[in-house]
């Protein structure tokens, strides 16, 4: 298929993994600091 | 044995008390003891496996991965509003978030089912179930049952909090957007005022605020094709091509297309500043000559200094074809028809700027009603300075007509406009402030035509450059209401005697000195 949108979804998969990669860093920091 | 009551199945006592004796007690204390270390483990371990789910559903949901489930891009519909996609912010992007939100939880779904299926089946399978025989540990299950759960929980915690980052940050791409293609669009905007760059319609002669496009690959016509929610830098036309936005970008490589008349205009229409040159005058003052000599003269002048004429639509190679044919063989230009005729659009190309020059010629039969002069739409414009053309047939003014001989007068009867300049100008005008044209902002250039054909009578009375052509007109020639009428009503005028004449070996120097004064009036340096 044609995916006109190729080009933004594969930018906004990049930026949400990055995204969610911060998320998960950020909690371990708060458990990190909690303990 | 059968019980009193008539049960035929015995009851079964179980305890959970042994003693240090029973050969499990020790393995039931161990796992009682492992019980918070497996559900640490195991809690952690399947966050990750939510985490993997939730990842792989949403690059899947976006079209990528092993699995790619990607929801399918809105075609544009033919023939109700722009046939181009929606730029992707601006409803795809939501779509996809609804969507792979949806195709992730499945996912998380899929793997919760797994797991806990595998914990049953391992754990919790029934004594007469021996598929699992001698593996089966109901402390080891409950321990992974709640490290599971606590997994996914903490799992489903953290994506929340992606998804509320996600959808902020969509929400922040979405005014970025907004606030890109306002930029966009005020800095194309800015650039065209600044560069001098308006667009007059060749064919209807409205001024044209922003033209709309074709298509490079299908006949598509897009509208507006300027940054919005269609796409900021580029577009998607309905056919699958990629097309610039802005004319900074490159869109004046497609055909752009007026959107009053729908008619395409010139190529590169918007690239450079346009050179409008509209003129007025008596039937047979020799407008359409003066306008053929202009385009020799422009070729003449520009090519000595490295630069080039083109002609800019078909139209205009026809015109550009016809009168280097008239040159060839010696004729005259054609007479004019009294139905509108396009603009000729021929572009010049000098070694530090391009220009459009637009020629728009008319019958001299439409300066007699002043309803037909005000159809001429191109009369009417907004740009700073214009100029426009007011072609003089000097047989036509009775002081020099009766000077001429006998013979010479029959000779030059069928060259002559009956209309005298007077009679031309004062059916113009009025027409112009009827259709609120700027007439004292505009420069006029006053065009003495047919000199070769007054040789005599131009050197008799000594008759040179601008301020001797105006005073030939308003002394020997009695034409001082004219010119007075000319300077009150216009910002400025310019007076050019030409001698226009096709076949000659090279154009005259007196349309070249024309054609020399419109180009520095442009800012076109030679």
């Amino acid at each position: 298929m044609n995916d006109v949108y190729r080009r933004w979804r594969l930018a906004l998969l990049v930026v949400w993994a990055l995204l969610g990669l911060l998320v998960v860093l950020f909690a371990g920091f708060l458990v990190y600091r909690r303990f | 044995m059968s019980s009193p009551m008539g049960r035929k199945r015995p009851h079964q006592y179980y305890t959970y008390i042994t003693t240090q004796d029973d050969p499990n007690y020790w393995w039931i204390a161990g796992w009682i003891l492992a019980f918070p270390f497996v559900v640490v483990i195991n809690a952690v371990w399947q966050a990750g496996t939510a985490a993997v789910a939730y990842t792989s559903g949403v690059t899947a949901g976006l079209g990528f991965g092993a699995n790619p489930e990607p929801l399918p891009a809105r075609r544009p519909v033919e023939g109700l509003g722009e046939p181009a996609y929606t730029q992707y912010l601006f409803g795809q992007a939501w779509r996809d978030v609804t969507h792979t939100v949806a195709v992730a939880l499945r996912n998380q779904q899929d793997a919760i089912k797994v797991e806990f299926g595998r914990v049953a089946k391992l754990h919790f399978h029934t004594p007469q179930d021996e598929s699992a025989a001698g593996r089966r540990n109901v402390i080891k299950g409950m321990a992974l049952v709640a490290g599971g759960a606590l997994g996914f929980l903490v799992a489903d915690l953290l994506v929340v909090v992606t998804l509320l980052a996600q959808a902020a940050l969509m929400g922040l791409l979405w005014v970025g957007g907004i606030v890109v293609i306002y930029t966009l669009r005020g800095a194309d905007s800015a650039l065209l005022l600044i560069r001098g760059i308006r667009i007059t319609c060749p064919h209807c002669y409205c001024h044209v605020p922003y033209p709309g496009y074709r298509c490079s690959e299908c006949p598509a016509l897009h509208r507006d094709i300027r940054p919005g929610r269609f796409g900021m830098l580029h577009r998607i036309c309905r056919c699958g091509m990629r097309l610039p936005t802005l004319l900074m970008l490159g869109s004046h490589r497609l055909q752009a297309v007026c959107p009053s008349c729908d008619q395409d205009l010139e190529e590169s229409a918007g690239h450079a500043p346009e050179v409008v040159l509209p003129v007025f005058g008596a039937t047979v003052a020799g407008k359409t000559q003066l306008l053929a000599a202009v385009t020799l003269a422009a070729e003449a002048v520009l090519s000595r200094s490295g630069g080039t004429v083109e002609a800019s639509d078909e139209y205009a190679r026809a015109w550009y074809r016809q009168v280097h044919d008239i040159r060839k063989r010696g004729t005259r230009v054609t007479k004019t028809p009294v139905t509108p005729q396009p603009g000729i659009a021929l572009t010049l190309r000098t070694a530090s700027a391009t220009r459009h020059l637009k020629m728009f010629d008319a019958a001299g039969e439409r300066f007699r009603s002043t309803n037909r002069v005000q159809e001429l739409a191109y009369l009417r414009r907004r740009e700073d300075r214009p100029v426009i053309v007011f072609v003089v047939d000097p047989l036509s003014i009775p002081k020099l007509w009766e000077s001429l001989g006998e013979e010479q007068r029959r000779a030059l009867e069928p060259m002559r406009a009956a209309t005298s300049p007077m009679s031309v100008f004062e059916g113009t005008v009025p027409a112009l402030h009827g259709m609120r044209a700027e007439t004292e902002k505009a420069r006029v250039a006053v065009v003495v035509t047919k000199a070769d054909l007054i040789e005599e009578q131009i050197k008799a009375a000594r008759v040179g450059a601008n301020d001797s052509i105006r005073d030939w007109l308003a002394g020997p020639l009695e034409q001082g209401n004219l010119v007075r009428a000319i300077g009150h009503e216009f910002h400025s005028a310019r007076y050019f005697l030409t001698d226009a004449r096709l076949d000659q070996p090279a154009v005259s120097p007196s349309v070249e000195t024309f054609v020399k004064w419109l180009l520095a009036e442009r800012k076109v340096r030679l």
